[in-house]
């Protein structure tokens, strides 16, 4: 599997003046690679993820997965395609309050309808990010950095071609955004596609192929 | 460890009515308050229906009971006559045994027979219960007869007693009627009339106890117990009109009053008509009214909602599926509220359906059980469909939000 971003165009209209969040994007994710965007606040990076995930459409341009362009699918393929074959994890905190822990991480998992065992995946998950130990609990008591790792494991379960990561690492120290880089590397080497945007230069470090926002334009580092 | 002792409750899957549930659970406050607005719709809703249904059915009931077109009372005895009718009021008032004869042979006059009316001293040692004893002349009735073969398949003999449903009697079926014990020959079924509160034996009990109740001071010494009729009670013969016979006696006989049967039955029946109006206004009114309410609340949670619906278009939840949480949500509150609300409407009308038909003044007969569920069905499945109809258009929106636009008003 393969998705292709292409000529990736999009701007905002705020009154009379237009935002450039995007100009003319080109990126190819291939399996098993692991992406870093660095770049400025307000240079195009989440608007680029939101983009791949398939949550705000662009201006020009396409995202195309396996050659067909997700812009084109249907509701439920693309609903689809957000559930499996990709994994979100929100630069915002996206935790469901009235669901448990577990239930949080095994949620997409019952929302593609698939058949199996949930709990024992996310369990599994839950103790590779460290905080099986937090399954049973409610949401609103977790600390931040323990809501981010519930998030990574969440965007795990589908075993997804390319995870998504809006700065995972954001609200952890240093011990722990090591611990979870690890993890990601490890997910990565399993064939997972990681692309990451990150203000943190040890996360950074993890991954193999770099990249920096400038004002909208996207150039490879590395 | 840990993954085998969870693995029962835990591996249950995540279906659209397990994260509605988990979501109202999230907010009891809200949940709490929404099935109390759906509790109140169906508690009034099927509680009106049995009302009007059992108002309904008194009437029919009354209309059976009053069995003759025309009555004659003395003069100014309309109204006490209609409360017995109607309310089971004891009365009592006497008329000579002549006017019965003269309007035997009057022109359109077809069956005619009489009734004599004794109140029991109620509250005193006398007498069982305070009620009204009605005695009948079985050679010539056709008003209580028909009810009374019903039952027994024989006249009532002298010395028996036949007595409504309301009339409280001794545990070894007798009743002490002016220190005399009669034995009860049977009781009649629930009318929700007069008849409930109403002892009927022949007249010619009817006079003995008469004078039993003049020594105890319960009778009248000028009243001529040989000779008095209390009511009598008229069918029209075929072909001849109900009100100009009446008009006819009104003109020819001085000292009585004629009641024409279908004047009751419309008094009470308009009664009826504006009661059960009342009711239907007030359930319609409600009706809309918490759909509005209901229509208001789901949109205002669902606003502040919008970014729990967003992470979950993140996960990849399909619109349909959206939707299908919100309306689900509604149906569950419904769901528990119409039951609720039903409930206790059963609770409250059976057992004290009898009390608010007399503080109403109407005859009442509660629906039968195979109509009780019919409306119970019906009340149910308006009260379900509310949640659903009041959050239809919540349900609509949020499957079309922008996800991204969304996500962002959250941060
Ligand atoms: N929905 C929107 N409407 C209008 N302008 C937007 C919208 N989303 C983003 N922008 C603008 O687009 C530009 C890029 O925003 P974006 O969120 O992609 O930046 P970012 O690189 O993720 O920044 P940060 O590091 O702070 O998260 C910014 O100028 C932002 O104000
Ligand atoms: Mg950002």
């Amino acid at each position: 599997m393969k998705i292709e971003i292409k000529s990736l165009v999009k701007e905002y209209k705020q009154g009379d003046q237009t935002i450039s969040a995007l100009k003319k994007v080109n990126l190819t994710i291939t399996s098993g690679e692991f992406y870093s965007i660095t770049g400025r606040s307000g240079s195009g990076k989440t608007t680029l993820l939101n983009i791949v995930a398939g949550l705000t459409t662009p201006t020009s341009g396409n995202v195309l997965l396996d050659g067909k362009d997700i812009f084109t699918l249907s509701d439920s393929a693309l609903s689809l395609y957000r559930n499996a074959t990709i994994g979100c994890v929100m630069q915002q905190h996206s935790v469901l309050a009235n669901l448990t822990v577990l239930d949080n991480v095994r949620l997409p998992f019952h929302l593609a309808k698939r058949e199996g065992d949930s709990a024992k995946e996310a369990y599994r998950l839950l103790s590779l990010m460290g905080i099986e130990d937090l399954a049973k609990r409610m949401p609103k008591r977790l600390s931040g950095g323990q809501i981010k790792r519930v998030v990574i494991a969440r965007a795990l379960i589908n075993k997804p071609m390319l995870l998504l990561a809006d700065e995972p690492t954001g609200d952890l120290d240093s011990h722990t955004t090591k611990e979870i880089m690890q993890t990601l590397k490890t997910v990565a080497s399993e064939g997972t596609a990681i692309l990451m945007v990150t203000h943190d230069h040890d996360a950074n470090e993890y991954a193999s192929t770099h990249f920096s926002m400038n004002d909208g334009a996207l150039k490879r580092l590395s | 460890m840990r993954i085998n002792n969870h693995k029962d409750t835990a591996n249950k899957p995540l279906t659209t009515l397990r994260i509605a549930f988990n979501n109202l659970c999230g907010k009891p406050g809200r949940a709490v308050a929404l099935v109390t607005i759906v509790a109140i719709m169906a508690f009034v809703l099927f509680g009106g229906a049995i009302l009007s249904r059992g108002l309904d059915n008194g009437m029919r009931s009354l209309e059976a009971r009053l069995g003759a077109d025309i009555i004659i009372v003395p003069q100014d005895s309309e109204d006490d006559y209609e409360s017995l009718i109607v309310d089971g009021e004891p009365t009592g008032f006497y008329l000579d045994m002549s006017v019965k004869d003269y309007i035997s042979q009057m022109e359109g006059v077809g069956q005619v027979t009489s009734q004599f009316f004794l109140a029991t001293l109620g509250g005193g040692s006398c007498c069982t219960a305070s009620a009204q004893v009605i005695g009948i002349d079985y050679e010539t009735d056709f008003v209580i007869m028909p009810w009374v073969s019903q039952l027994l398949n024989r006249n009532i003999g002298d010395g028996e007693v036949i007595v409504g449903s309301g009339v409280s009697i001794n545990y070894d079926n007798t009743i002490l009627l002016f220190d005399v014990l009669y034995p009860v020959a049977a009781r009649l079924e629930h009318s929700s009339t007069g008849m409930d509160n109403t002892i009927y034996v022949s007249i010619n009990t009817m006079r003995d106890m008469a004078r039993d109740a003049q020594a105890l001071g319960g009778f009248p010494y000028d009243v001529d117990i040989d000779r008095s009729v209390s009511a009598i009670l008229v069918d029209v013969a075929p072909g001849y009109e109900i009100n100009l016979v009446a008009r006819v006696m009104r003109w020819d006989i001085p000292g009585i009053s004629v009641v024409e049967s279908y004047g009751i039955y419309t008094n009470v029946a308009s009664g009826l008509r504006f009661i059960t109006g009342v009711i239907g206004t007030i359930s319609v009114v409600l009706g809309v009214t918490v759909i509005v309410v209901l229509f208001v609340l789901f949109s205002l949670t669902i606003s502040g909602r919008k970014k729990e619906f967003a992470i979950l278009r993140i996960l990849g939840a399909t619109r349909t599926k959206l939707a299908g949480i919100v309306l689900t949500e509604a149906l569950d509150l419904s769901l528990l509220g119409a039951f609720l609300g039903c409930a206790l409407s059963v609770l409250v009308v059976f057992p004290f359906g009898r009390h608010i038909g007399m503080q109403m003044g109407m005859p009442l007969l509660l629906p039968g059980v195979g109509d009780s569920l019919r409306l119970l069905a019906i009340a149910l499945a308006v009260s379900v469909a509310v949640g659903p109809i009041s959050s239809a258009y919540s349900a609509y929106k949020i499957s079309r939000a922008e996800t991204y636009a969304t996500m962002r008003e959250g941060e």
